[in-house]
């Protein structure tokens, strides 16, 4: 894509997610016409820019769609659930648009052009409605009302087909009121009659469809000459071309014209009285002005490249500082040593300033998590609330990015799998709508977040029974409920339920953890039967600079990121795979043995005692020199899959320093027992 | 209780965004075919509700495949569509005088075809 179009389509994605989150905002929260002032503007903005940068397709999209944000912002349309739909579908095909530069796929022009019709369509009906409120005041109502009548005479064969041929009724009835005489003329005589064959028909009169599209779906598999379509009002009713043949169709059950006329006249009444219950209230639309002026902090915008450069120099600098620090030492000279100390000082600052520039609200993650809890419980037929906590909670910008994969599965899960559906939880004394909620808050140099929902939780027996039959654990191993909750983000635990069906997604919530810990963080879980589950997530600031514990093994520099390490103590009693430790036996890691398949283990060498998912675990080291705050700088092509380091950084004497990743660790140490 | 889809495309990436389609509606199990060969296996399985197959494909083409599973005793109300690229409608009739329920043309737009299934199964 051209740097132009490049340029309208960030802006245009930001005013996208704006336009999304009044939406979503509009469907939870019902009218406002601030958020529909400002949808109004969004999409003006789009249609008056999109052209000009050669987006033509979106050009002509934005266009007609105006017009009916127009009528909604002056109070002549509704905001109703289908336009709430259609607003979404116009959301997702000019992001589409946008990601394409305008191209528009075949799959694309459908939507496209389904979107349109939709519009035309309401558009239109606006001004068939507008029509008809002239028409009410005629008083002959009734008179005037569009009626259908249908002949529906199915083939003979149509079971034969598949289909079967009461189902119109059941949706005649949800599109608006019906009447239906059944016509058993063409029912043979007994030496005759075939049992896989249909002999049935109807005289259906109708009422209620907006226009005959409606009907066409309703009959939507059957051809063309097994139903036949005639609109006509009660005023011309004896001018429909075959009244003679109905009427004399209906003696039969003892209808003559006036009956029908007054019935049908019924008809339409129990419909109008239908409709009305369900007329939302018109919104008032108010001028878009007003909106535009909140939210002024002042901003510029930079590449996310240019950043990454900064954040790498800043990197470099302190690298080098920290060399100068040590060089200076050794000098010894008075005023040498206090400068330094100045620009180490000037150093710090400027790192985490340059570090800060890199960090960005959560809040990003919110629209997609609304919108797919939207989506998803509408297909599923729940009803959920999503409710955010801590949306202006920052983090660095990528692992916002790399969290919504996580995030977004964790949801799905919640929607999926917790939440019960309306009448289930009604059942259970529950609120009929169920609710997920996000929270996310600081704590020391972490970011949480927590995913809740009050579904219908984990059972930990269930949990236990599943990986026993997975072979995760064996029969009869006793596990805390804690223990039995950590099970669920095992590789294989998930997925094999689905093993039969495509609809299966083949990656659990072990890939959830996976993609957590390679951002140095963990994931956690809490669950309550019947009450509900809540998933914790921990996370650092930032990727780039962490607090570690420098140790040296067997002549390498090992640093051990901090928040692990719970205790560090001295190994009494030599080559063992266990330890003592508070009245505990945990298992021994023993880095030496890794590191170095013939080395011994050494006299008394020091063990630092970390704790990750509740489990403790000693592991070995011969020297811990001093706390580090290391720079993280990747491992390389080559060893970035390291079974168990997954960073690298320069120490101050210039030498390099290998970083553990107690995740990959503990995880290696597993296998390697197996 | 699933209902059981068999969808039969000699194009991998028809089969593809039809599974991808119908993997949302949480009633349904989808299954793949290559072609008319291999989607008969599946129907001296577990029983079937819909057939989803292609008009044209090598080996055996959609209307033989019809008419074989027409032929079981089992599936003789079955239904099925049958998604065809063909414009032409001597070819519509011809699909149509085998018994399918309805045809859909490709292209489709996902949320008419999602319809379509969910009208034909029967599917609130």
């Amino acid at each position: 894509m051209d740097d132009i179009k490049a340029r309208f389509s960030t802006e245009a994605n930001e005013l996208l997610e704006l336009f999304e989150r009044r939406l979503l905002e509009l469907e939870k929260q019902g009218q406002s016409s601030e958020a529909v002032a400002e949808i109004f503007r969004v999409i003006h903005t789009i249609k008056g820019t999109a052209s000009m940068f050669g987006f033509v397709n979106i050009g002509k999209l934005t266009h007609d769609v105006e017009d009916i944000y127009d009528l909604v912002r002056e109070g002549h349309m509704t905001f109703d659930k289908e336009l709430m739909d259609l607003s979404f579908k116009i959301v997702d095909i000019i992001r589409e648009l946008l990601k394409t530069g305008d191209e528009l796929s075949s799959d694309d022009e459908a939507k496209m052009s389904a979107i349109l019709d939709t519009v035309h369509q309401r558009l239109q009906n606006r001004e068939e409605s507008g029509h008809h409120e002239i028409e009410d005041q005629n008083s002959e109502v009734a008179e005037q009302k569009a009626y259908y009548y249908i002949r529906y005479q199915p083939d003979k064969d149509v079971l034969e087909r598949g289909i079967d041929p009461l189902v119109v009724f059941e949706e005649l009835e949800e599109e608006g009121e019906f009447l239906a005489y059944l016509d058993l003329n063409l029912v043979p005589s007994l030496t005759h009659f075939e049992p896989d064959e249909f002999f049935l028909a109807w005289d259906i009169f109708f009422t209620g469809a907006a226009n005959t599209e409606l009907v066409d779906d309703v009959f939507m598999f059957f051809l063309s000459h097994e139903y036949q379509v005639q609109t006509f009002t009660l005023a011309e009713i004896e001018s429909l071309p075959n009244f003679g043949d109905i009427l004399k169709k209906l003696s039969l059950y003892q209808i003559d014209n006036n009956i029908l006329v007054q019935n049908l006249i019924k008809l339409s009444k129990a419909c109008d009285a239908g409709e009305d219950k369900e007329e939302p209230e018109p919104v008032v639309g108010e001028s878009p002005e007003k909106s535009m002026v909140a939210d002024a902090t002042e901003t510029i915008r930079v590449e996310a490249s240019k950043l990454d450069e900064l954040i790498n120099l800043v990197s470099d600098l302190v690298t080098i500082n920290g060399q100068l620090e040590m060089k200076s030492e050794q000098i010894a000279d008075y005023q040498l040593e206090k400068q330094v100390m100045e620009l180490s000082k000037l150093a710090k600052r400027f790192r985490d300033n340059a570090l800060n520039l890199r960090l960005v609200p959560i809040e990003l993650l919110a629209v997609k998590m609304q919108r797919l809890v939207r989506d998803l419980s509408n297909e599923l037929g729940k009803k959920t609330d999503f409710i955010t906590e801590g949306t202006n909670t920052e983090l660095d910008k990528s692992i916002v990015s790399r969290l919504e994969g996580p995030v977004l599965h964790i949801i799905r899960n919640c929607i999926d799998h917790a939440i019960e559906t309306p009448e289930e939880r009604l059942r259970q004394n529950k609120p009929e709508q169920g609710v997920v909620r996000f929270i996310a808050f600081y704590s020391g140099g972490n970011v949480f977040i927590q995913i809740q929902d009050d579904g219908k939780g984990i059972d930990p027996e269930r949990v236990k029974n599943k990986a026993i039959e997975k072979g995760l654990i064996h029969h009869g191993e006793s596990l805390t409920n804690a223990e039995a909750y950590n099970l669920i983000f095992e590789p294989g635990f998930s997925t094999a339920e689905k093993v039969s069906n495509v609809s299966g997604r083949g990656v659990g919530l072990d890939s959830v953890r996976k993609e957590i810990a390679d951002m140095r963080g963990q994931v956690d879980v809490e669950s309550e039967v019947g009450l509900g589950t809540s998933f914790t997530i921990k996370l650092p600031l930032t990727l780039s600079i962490i607090d570690t514990l420098q140790t040296t093994i067997v002549g390498h520099t090992v640093l051990v990121p901090m928040e692990f390490i719970i205790k560090t103590e001295r190994l009494n009693g030599g080559n063992s795979r266990h330890m003592s430790f508070e009245g505990e036996i945990i298992p021994i890691i023993d880095l030496h043995k890794l590191l170095d398949e013939k080395n011994e283990l050494a006299k008394a060498p020091k063990v630092l005692i970390i704790k990750l998912y509740n489990r403790k675990y000693g592991i070995t080291v011969d020297r811990i020199v001093r706390n580090h705050q290391a720079v993280v700088k990747p491992l390389g092509v080559y060893n970035r899959h390291h079974p168990f380091f997954s960073g690298s950084s320069i120490m101050g004497d210039g030498s390099l320093a290998l970083i553990l990743d107690i995740n990959r660790l503990v995880k290696h140490q597993k296998e390697d027992i197996l | 209780m699933k209902k059981k889809v068999i969808v039969v495309d000699d194009f991998e990436n028809t089969r593809w965004i039809v599974q991808q389609i119908l993997q949302k509606e949480p009633e349904l199990d989808v299954l793949g075919a290559e072609n008319g060969v291999e989607a008969l296996k599946f129907f001296n399985g577990e029983p079937v509700d819909l057939l989803i197959t292609d008009l044209n494909m090598p080996q055996m083409d959609g209307i033989e495949l019809v008419a074989k599973v027409r032929a079981m005793d089992k599936y003789r109300f079955i239904p099925i569509i049958m998604l065809t690229t063909e414009r032409n409608p001597e070819k519509k009739q011809k699909a149509l005088d085998i018994k399918v329920t309805t045809w859909i043309q490709k292209p489709f737009e996902q949320g008419q075809f999602r319809k379509i299934v969910r009208k034909v199964l029967r599917l609130k």
